[in-house]
């Protein structure tokens, strides 16, 4: 081959590059401002909630009064490369107020102040929230450690925050309502381009995929999964028990495959290239009900509702001009005069909110109200025209949120100030706006932004490989052959913030095993309780009897405790549990209570066949017990006899597990071995 | 009023930008004190892993720390960086309370981590950073006043530039913390002067003591210690601290009252901080020093020019208009006066001399600098303008080092060929269209508003408030562990108060010499013999020294000097375990990978002898046997 055949084949390359370049970056690289704005919204408050959830456990999960002693989670961390801020506080109103912080931090990103420093500050709160107790983490605690760790390389908080209201606020001080108008329609409205954009958008996609394509299990084949799933007391909410009494197997069957079906479905919708103006809201359309269901059918913690956050990132430009249609039909324009400086400030407020240019600013040349607005012949005056004028603004339509959640305060404010208009201006110091003309908002990147972007750039890109390799690995559906080892630094660059990419739940097959931790205590008193149910707020006495359930009443972080406590490799995690047992009196603080006898059980049972309802086979086997020294009788009663502590045999992997692929049918089976690489 | 307003209600707000670097270098140069036994004393490698530290503690001490959270020495190292950013951008003041308040937390998690090292100094600097956080630490000399002043006052050319009247900055909130700050000074002095009242204080024999315990003096002291001057030193360190607040509070001739009192405040801090290693106690107290430095000073030094000058830069360069604005504000003498370098205005330039023949020779120059008859150009023209920086204009006397020149003549040679376009690249192209202003909205805005008045008066009040809290919290605390003290305010029955100072680790140890300094000098001594028969002290690395005959090699700084001491203590054997452990694994020195350096067994002990009085001849060493060890007791439970 002669030099020049290379140079041209080397250019060819090059350019098919460049055109695949051109082809991928405006489909997947660019993410509209607003979008941002708006997901770090929901994101901000699904992680208040979130975190709010976690405070309520803070007693008996995050401090030393609980489950888990911070110094006992030191000496024996639950997992390689645990560094949790949590680990610092040690009783439960130094945890709540390490929860306060971390709310607070939550909340400062939702309403985008600050919005890159508290978005690092909310990753970091949230992962050390997670890391405290990786006893009860699932994929759902992943999801949202990933949400918050993209959303560090995008703008989100230029559109819908305090710091973008805030710039626009400071630029335009001293300037007529118009000029702030004018100010207002030069905010940034293009793309933000980055290749973080298209790593969310894969990222959603990869979740879907690869809960998919692990899903190979005969379960799913056959549809039995739901069946399955509806009958795991421990995860199920009432609705869900409802549900599985209501719903025929057949339907149950369906509802397995159109999962299947819909996950599938999803996927392709997100990453679809073309008429996204259908594909996405297509999958926003399914994985809301998708998801909605679950989180409202499973106690699964903050998987399905992260998801559901996650879905406001498909948002393009094109459902905006869309929304922004919708709008301008609906509001009319209306004419908006001023009078005053009270007048102008609020028509400034109004001005920089009206992104559709639904008011016509002008300034009240006579005597009048500070505001006054005229829409089709109706007038509005002063406080009225104020809330009418918001109503036609797009953020103003929310307006009702807070009127209603401050239970009218916020109209009674509004009313004071327009009461005294002249008085507010005094002491606000407000003159009569002078400036016709503000500076204009500029977005040229100097040469120091622009090798600020590419290092940006280079960093996701070398995220993109180290998330790669963790997706090669720990996906059951790539082929052993695919499987490597890690460099110790990329295990520790994902470890610690958890970015993990393992995704397939109830995958290849979903569990048959009902169970939960029951305690039977007796107090010196002789009352029989059950100190767990009484932390989880159930009803105090023990239930060692799991085939009546009707759902655990655990909620998440109960139930996932109770499920990974009982594992043979968690035993010695149990010495906490002891210590709370022992210590029980002190915690509830009536000497009545103090416990001189438990013992720990696991009672599991199977869940019922496919077309049956009732599950068989109960049992319980012994975790723990307890008799105090010296302590003989009870009330009189002579103290039964310990239970032995056993270990779960299936757990020691002793037996070798069944492989799912035996389960399919046979060339379906040897194409699954095949592609593992047995 | 305005006497007492001045005296007492306000510290000059370049006193505070002063005591900020200052503070924030020593905090930094503590930090890497720290850093280099990270290992030893931040991670469960070292003498206490974190996970036994809150074991023992088992909640009921008040002891928090953040850096508990992390275990491994590079989870440790990766803290201390953290902590390095938070003390840098205080120093230099990058959003400053942000940072203040961060560095707060950082230095009490440091103080925290083991509680066996906790020193004086460190109750002190956690007090100071305290108290000072309710004090406008940012308002001159950093980079929030520099950015702010920037943003104000856009200077396009040299009319603007040579412009004097000073942008308004804001008044600081008027509260009484910088009064508490005096408030919290006293704490200090007089619950040291009221702790350190033992027999040798009184008979003037304290410094001779203290001076002759090896494990805290310094080089010096051991120079000086019997060159007899216990007897000038003694009240020199018990006396002057406590003139210093009455002499702040006079409210006349306060150049020569503060002036004293700076002078005493040094002169305490230089004695304790030379001869002896108290970690952060001497230097913290000298920092506050700045405090009060009063605005009369400020005025005098920088009130009018001294050595004015003449700097014609590039109008056209972007760069070299920033310089220039930035030299404006760093020039607070007024010293500089700024000319755009017009070749034609060069050209009829005279000198001192009348000469224009100077000038007209430097037509050509990017920068051009008149100092009387003398002209200066490239990196000397820099170097002149550098030199009327306030506060830090003899750092450029460096310019001038061989080496360092050739390396800043070369450095803005390549600047000078390609400034329009490093110009351009970051922006800074000096042809903005300024923005049309109107003169009523300027004149508006300089007036202060009710609402900038509430604003202030509120600010004002919660200023008050947390600097008030952080007194009780000092004066609870000082009760609380001094019973016999002389500041009595019944604050230690406020358990809240003093629960708080013990989780800020405010421990009210505020003599570091108190109630005398120790008449016996002691010191930890490890006799370890490694699997090929070396005998050695695995911390210090040399021979143990069971006769205490070279105590220099022992001397690893405060925070050794204060566990040392402490895990001697028979009341804290519960620490002794993880001790021995790390001991067993080679402690600072031996490399437990190496099989040769293995540990076979060791003996450790408290060493120690009697100081004799002057005069008089040492005793016999006495060894306290404290625990000994044979083979290893295995490491810590492994992450990865």
């Amino acid at each position: 081959m002669s030099a020049g055949d290379r140079d041209q084949r080397t250019t060819g390359k090059a350019s098919r590059l460049r055109r695949f370049a051109q082809w991928f970056a405006p489909r997947y690289m660019d993410a509209d401002l607003r979008t941002l704005g708006l997901w770090r919204i929901v994101i901000g408050t699904f992680l208040c909630i979130d975190g709010l959830r976690h405070a309520l456990e803070a007693r008996f999960y995050y401090s030393n009064e609980g489950l888990f002693q911070n110094h006992w989670l030191l000496f024996s961390p639950t997992a390689d490369f645990n560094v949790s801020l949590f680990t610092a506080f040690s009783t439960p109103t130094a945890v709540r107020i390490a929860f306060a912080c971390a709310i607070l931090c939550f909340f400062c990103f939702a309403i985008g102040f600050k919005t890159r420093a508290f978005n690092l500050l909310s990753l970091i709160w949230y992962v050390s929230i997670d890391q405290r107790l990786l006893l009860r983490e699932n994929g759902g605690y992943i999801v949202v450690v990933l949400l918050t760790f993209w959303t560090l390389f995008l703008p989100m908080g230029e559109r819908f925050s305090v710091d973008g209201w805030r710039r626009a606020w400071r630029a335009t001080r001293g300037a007529k309502p118009e000029a702030a108008a004018e100010h207002r329609r030069a905010w940034p409205r293009e793309l933000h381009r980055s290749l973080a954009s298209a790593i969310v958008v894969i990222n959603f996609a990869v979740v879907y995929l690869f809960n998919v394509v692990n899903k190979f299990g005969s379960t799913w084949m056959k549809g039995h999964t739901v069946h399955y799933v509806l009958h795991i007391d421990r995860m199920v909410t009432p609705l869900a028990v409802w549900s599985r009494q209501l719903l025929p197997f057949w339907i149950t069957m369906a509802i397995t495959w159109t999962v299947l079906v819909v996950e599938a479905v999803i996927m392709l919708s997100i990453l679809w290239p073309e008429n996204r103006r259908y594909t996405r809201p297509l999958a926003i359309l399914l994985l809301v009900p998708l998801h909605g269901s679950f989180g409202t059918m499973m106690r699964l913690g903050p998987f399905s509702w992260a998801m559901i956050t996650f879905s406001v990132a498909l948002l393009c430009p094109v459902h905006w001009a869309s929304l922004g249609r919708v709008f301008r039909r609906r509001v009319d324009v209306a004419a908006l005069r001023y009078r005053g400086p009270f007048g102008a400030q609020a028509a400034r407020v109004l001005a920089l909110l009206d992104h559709h240019d639904r008011l016509q600013l002008s300034e009240g040349e006579d005597d009048g109200p500070p505001l006054e607005l005229e829409r089709d012949g109706t007038r509005h005056d002063g406080r009225a025209a104020w809330w009418a004028a918001l109503a036609a603004t797009p953020a103003g339509r929310f307006a009702i949120l807070p009127r209603l959640l401050s239970l009218g305060l916020l109209d009674a404010v509004v009313a004071f100030a327009f009461s005294r208009p002249e008085a507010w201006a005094r002491f606000f110091g407000w003159g009569m706006p002078q400036r016709s003309m503000v500076a204009l908002p500029s977005f040229e990147p100097n040469w120091l932004s622009r090798r600020g972007r590419q290092l940006r750039e280079l960093v996701l890109v070398l995220l993109i490989l180290g998330e790669t390799s963790q997706l090669i690995n720990e996906n059951k559906a790539f082929p052993k052959p695919m499987k490597h080892k890690q460099p110790h630094a990329l295990r520790a660059a994902i470890g610690y913030p958890r970015l993990f990419q393992g995704w397939g739940m109830f995958a290849p097959n979903p569990i048959r095993v009902d169970g939960r931790v029951g305690i039977d205590a007796i107090t010196i008193d002789g009352r029989h309780i059950d100190p767990l149910r009484i932390i989880g707020g159930l009803s105090p006495e023990p239930d060692l009897d799991i085939s009546d359930d009707e759902g655990s009443g655990y909620n998440q972080i109960h139930q996932d405790y109770q499920n990974r406590i009982r594992l043979n490799q968690n035993e010695h995690h149990r010495t906490a549990l002891r210590r709370l047992l022992a210590a029980w009196h002190e915690r509830t603080g009536n000497p009545a209570d103090e416990i001189v006898q438990y013992d720990v059980f696991w009672v599991h049972d199977r869940n019922p066949p496919p077309g049956l309802t009732e599950p068989f086979d109960p049992q319980t086997r012994c975790l723990l017990s307890w008799r105090k020294p010296g302590v003989r009788k009870v009330a009189g009663q002579p103290l039964p006899p310990h239970c032995r502590p056993e270990r779960e045999k299936d757990d020691d992997k002793k037996k070798k597990k069944k492989d799912p692929a035996d389960d399919l049918p046979k060339p379906i089976g040897d194409i699954v071995r095949w592609w593992r690489g047995d | 009023m305005d006497l007492i307003k001045r005296a007492y209600l306000r510290i000059d707000p370049r006193s505070l930008g002063l005591f900020r670097i200052l503070f924030g270098t020593v905090l930094i140069a503590d930090l890497f004190d720290r850093w280099a036994w990270a290992a030893d004393f931040y991670s469960n490698e070292g003498v206490l892993p974190n996970h036994n530290h809150l074991f023992i503690l088992k909640d009921q001490a008040e002891v928090w720390s953040v850096f508990h959270s992390f275990s491994s020495e590079g989870e440790a190292h990766a803290a201390f960086l953290i902590t390095l950013f938070f003390y840098a951008c205080f120093t230099v003041g990058w959003y400053t309370r942000t940072f203040q308040a961060a560095s707060l937390v950082a230095l009490i998690g440091l103080c925290g981590r083991n509680v066996l090292t906790h020193s004086s100094g460190d109750s002190v600097a956690i007090a100071l950073l305290a108290v000072t956080l309710f004090l406008p630490l940012g308002m001159r000399v950093s980079i929030d006043a520099l950015r702010r002043s920037l943003r104000e006052v856009d200077e396009k050319g040299p009319a603007e530039l040579n412009d004097r009247s000073r942008p308004k900055t804001p008044e600081p909130a008027p509260s009484l913390a910088p009064l508490l700050v005096l408030g919290l000074l006293a704490v200090i002095h007089y619950g040291a002067a009221s702790s350190e009242n033992g027999e040798t204080w009184k008979s003037g024999e304290a410094m001779y003591y203290a001076l002759h315990v090896d494990r805290w003096t310094s080089g010096l002291g051991v120079a000086l210690r019997d060159a007899g001057l216990s007897g000038i030193l003694t009240p020199l360190v018990r006396y002057a601290p406590m003139l210093v607040v009455p002499l702040a509070l006079v409210p006349v001739a306060r150049p020569i009252t503060r002036g004293l009192a700076i002078l005493l405040m040094l002169v305490h801090g230089l004695t304790l901080g030379l001869l002896f290693t108290l970690g952060l106690y001497a230097w913290s107290l000298m920092a506050a020093a700045a405090l009060l430095i009063p605005e009369e000073v400020w005025a005098r030094r920088y009130g009018e020019p001294r050595r004015p000058i003449d700097v014609f830069y590039d109008g056209d360069c972007g760069v070299c208009l920033w310089s220039a604005r930035l030299a404006k504000r760093l020039d607070w003498a007024g010293d500089i006066t700024f000319h755009v370098n017009d070749p034609e205005e060069l050209a009829t330039y005279r000198t001192f001399d009348g000469d224009v023949e100077k000038a007209a020779k430097v037509a050509d120059e990017t920068m051009v600098v008149f100092d009387g008859d003398d002209v200066f150009t490239e990196h000397r023209a820099v170097q002149q303008v550098g030199r009327r920086a306030a506060l830090i204009g003899p750092l450029f006397g460096i310019l001038s080092w061989p080496g360092v020149w050739s390396l800043a003549l070369f450095a803005y040679k390549r600047f000078s060929a390609r400034r329009r376009d490093v110009s351009v690249a970051l922006g800074l192209g000096a042809c903005g269209i300024p923005i049309p202003k109107d003169d009523a909205d300027e004149a508006a805005s300089d007036e202060e508003t009710p609402a900038d008045v509430w604003g202030r008066r509120l600010g004002g009040l919660i200023c008050t408030a947390g600097a008030a809290l952080v007194v009780c919290v000092a004066l609870a605390q000082t009760e609380s562990r001094n019973p016999d003290t002389a500041l009595k305010t019944g604050l230690s029955s406020n358990a809240k108060l003093v629960s708080l100072a013990n989780y800020a680790r405010v421990l009210g140890d505020w003599g570091v010499f108190a109630p005398d300094p120790p008449k016996e000098n002691g010191a930890l001594v490890v006799d370890a013999t490694t699997n090929n028969d070396w005998n050695v002290d695995p911390i210090t690395g040399w021979p143990p020294d069971l006769t205490l005959e070279s105590p220099a090699r022992a001397r690893k700084g405060a925070m050794w000097m204060a566990y040392q001491a402490n895990i001697a203590d028979p009341d804290n054997a519960s620490f002794r375990k993880e001790f021995r452990r790390y001991l067993t694994r080679g402690g600072h020195i031996l490399d437990r990978k190496e099989r040769d350096q293995g540990v076979k067994q060791l003996e450790v002990y408290w060493a120690k002898v009697p100081i004799p009085p002057p005069g008089e001849q040492r005793g016999e060493v006495e060894l306290v046997k404290i625990f000994s060890q044979r083979g290893s007791l295995g490491g810590p439970k492994r992450r990865f």
